[in-house]
């Protein structure tokens, strides 16, 4: 990377840029790079002379991981098979914002073939955890500009990636533990009316439901992980002394082992994996939402609510939608498709833009 | 309801200031309870609307705070590399 001037003047922007305290325009903003720049860097448990980001050669990276089915649609139906692959990538956070996401900056650490889903995410990831040992010594590098050696160091002080991908990074378990959430420890309430088979799920309501004196749980919020916390469990599950000692203690945290990332000396575990925007909020509560205004989410009725909206204006919703792609130009989003017919063919892309841009138009009555 | 609207530009937005982001959480948190009480109803039977991601949306705020906007940490970048290992496969 330091072989190509122009990759250095861009690797440059975050020394650069000044930002107002306050706001947070990048990742360096963010409470997790910033603390861990006051730092005194740490090899092996003996601290260091110099501190994180010290020099301005030194390089933040970010780790993600998703799993992706290969054949899709039809194809899946014609080979009636299932092949999982597991890219892993990571993305340089030094770049500026709006170019670290772009695809040629993006470095592909390898796929981890299927065809099922693996089941221990960081042997797979330990490779990478040795660079990074190497990584914080420094590694001697050629600066094309300087002409001259230095010592190159990086980090990973971010991870990212959906639901399932964090689940995996930290060795917990899902929705089906009674501490669902990953970054708090609020407790799920089963549903245990019984109507559904799939009754093993775990929600998570801020107000207890049928309970005399509902009362919000805002507290919960401010009850975060930290790093110590998960430290104190892996710390638990390594000596339990017994299988049964053992299995005590996963029913109690559901943790499965310890996560390759906590051996990191600057990886917080509890703010450094935040939860996936993209799916959480555009497509898994989008999802959500669509289904509960056209009155099929999981065979509910509006109950006392009146947020059911007839079919006939759902129509016209999707053909408004439908029409509305000739007024947008290609660049702010692909076509839209309808939303009452095609409703499944909605990407991420396509449902944020139409509840950010078309909703307040189409559904004002 | 259509708050949301306004939580999800300020998200999308590259930089968020200090204002921004106290009146996002009080936003987030305001919405979080409408949505309760218009679809949940504090009932035992409407108790599977309120799912993980819901919960993820309370936490958006502090992971602003910790990690910066969303638009730089988000799985766009994932999804679309993984669109190209697809398109790599053939036989």
């Amino acid at each position: 990377m330091y072989k190509d001037p122009k990759m250095i003047k861009l690797l440059l922007y975050q020394v650069q840029c000044e930002v107002e305290p306050g706001d947070i325009e990048d990742v360096f903003d963010g409470k997790v790079i910033s603390n861990m720049m006051k730092k005194y860097l740490e090899i092996d448990g003996v601290p260091q002379e110099y501190k994180y980001g010290k020099l301005d050669t030194d390089i933040f990276i970010a780790f993600t991981c998703n799993g992706v089915s290969i054949h899709k649609g039809l194809r899946a139906q014609q080979s009636k098979t299932q092949y999982l692959c597991f890219p892993l990538e990571v993305i340089i956070l030094n770049l500026p914002p709006m170019v670290h996401t772009q695809n040629q900056y993006i470095f592909s650490l390898g796929v981890i073939p299927g065809p099922h889903k693996q089941k221990h995410l960081d042997s797979f990831c330990w490779p990478f955890y040795l660079e990074c040992r190497c990584g914080i010594q420094g590694i001697r590098t050629y600066h094309m500009i300087m002409c001259s050696f230095f010592p190159l160091h990086f980090f990973v002080p971010h991870g990212f990636g959906n639901l399932i991908a964090v689940i995996k990074m930290k060795s917990t378990c899902g929705v089906s533990a009674k501490k669902p959430c990953h970054q708090c420890h609020v407790e799920g309430i089963r549903d245990k009316t019984g109507i559904r088979q799939k009754a093993r799920t775990y929600y998570v309501p801020l107000t207890v439901p049928g309970e005399t004196g509902n009362w919000h749980e805002k507290g919960i919020l401010h009850n975060l992980r930290t790093h110590e916390d998960y430290l104190w469990m892996y710390y638990r599950l390594d000596t339990a002394k017994s299988e049964a000692d053992w299995k005590k203690i996963w029913q109690e945290t559901r943790i499965n082992q310890a996560s390759i990332w906590s051996l990191l000396p600057y990886f917080d575990m509890g703010q450094a994996i935040p939860g996936g925007y993209m799916h959480a909020v555009c497509i898994n509560l989008m999802r959500a939402l669509v289904t509960l205004w056209r009155g099929e989410f999981k065979g509910l009725d509006a109950g006392s609510g009146m947020y059911i909206i007839p079919l006939e204006m759902w129509e016209a919703i999707g053909e408004e939608t439908l029409d509305s792609n000739h007024w947008i130009p290609a660049a702010f989003v692909r076509s839209l498709p309808n939303i009452f017919t095609d409703f499944a063919n909605f990407t991420a892309e396509a449902s944020a833009f139409w509840m950010m841009y078309i909703t307040p138009h189409v559904l004002r009555g | 309801m259509l708050d949301l609207v306004e939580i999800m530009k300020t998200c999308t937005k590259f930089g968020i200031t200090h204002k921004e982001h106290a009146q996002l959480s009080e936003d987030v948190y305001e919405w979080c309870l409408a949505y309760e009480e218009y679809y949940s109803q504090y009932k035992p039977e409407q108790l599977c609307t309120m799912m993980v991601a819901l919960h993820e949306l309370d936490h958006l705020p502090d992971d602003i705070l910790n990690c910066g906007p969303p638009t730089a940490l988000w799985e766009f970048v994932t999804e679309r590399s993984m669109g190209e290992v697809v398109w790599s496969v053939t036989s």
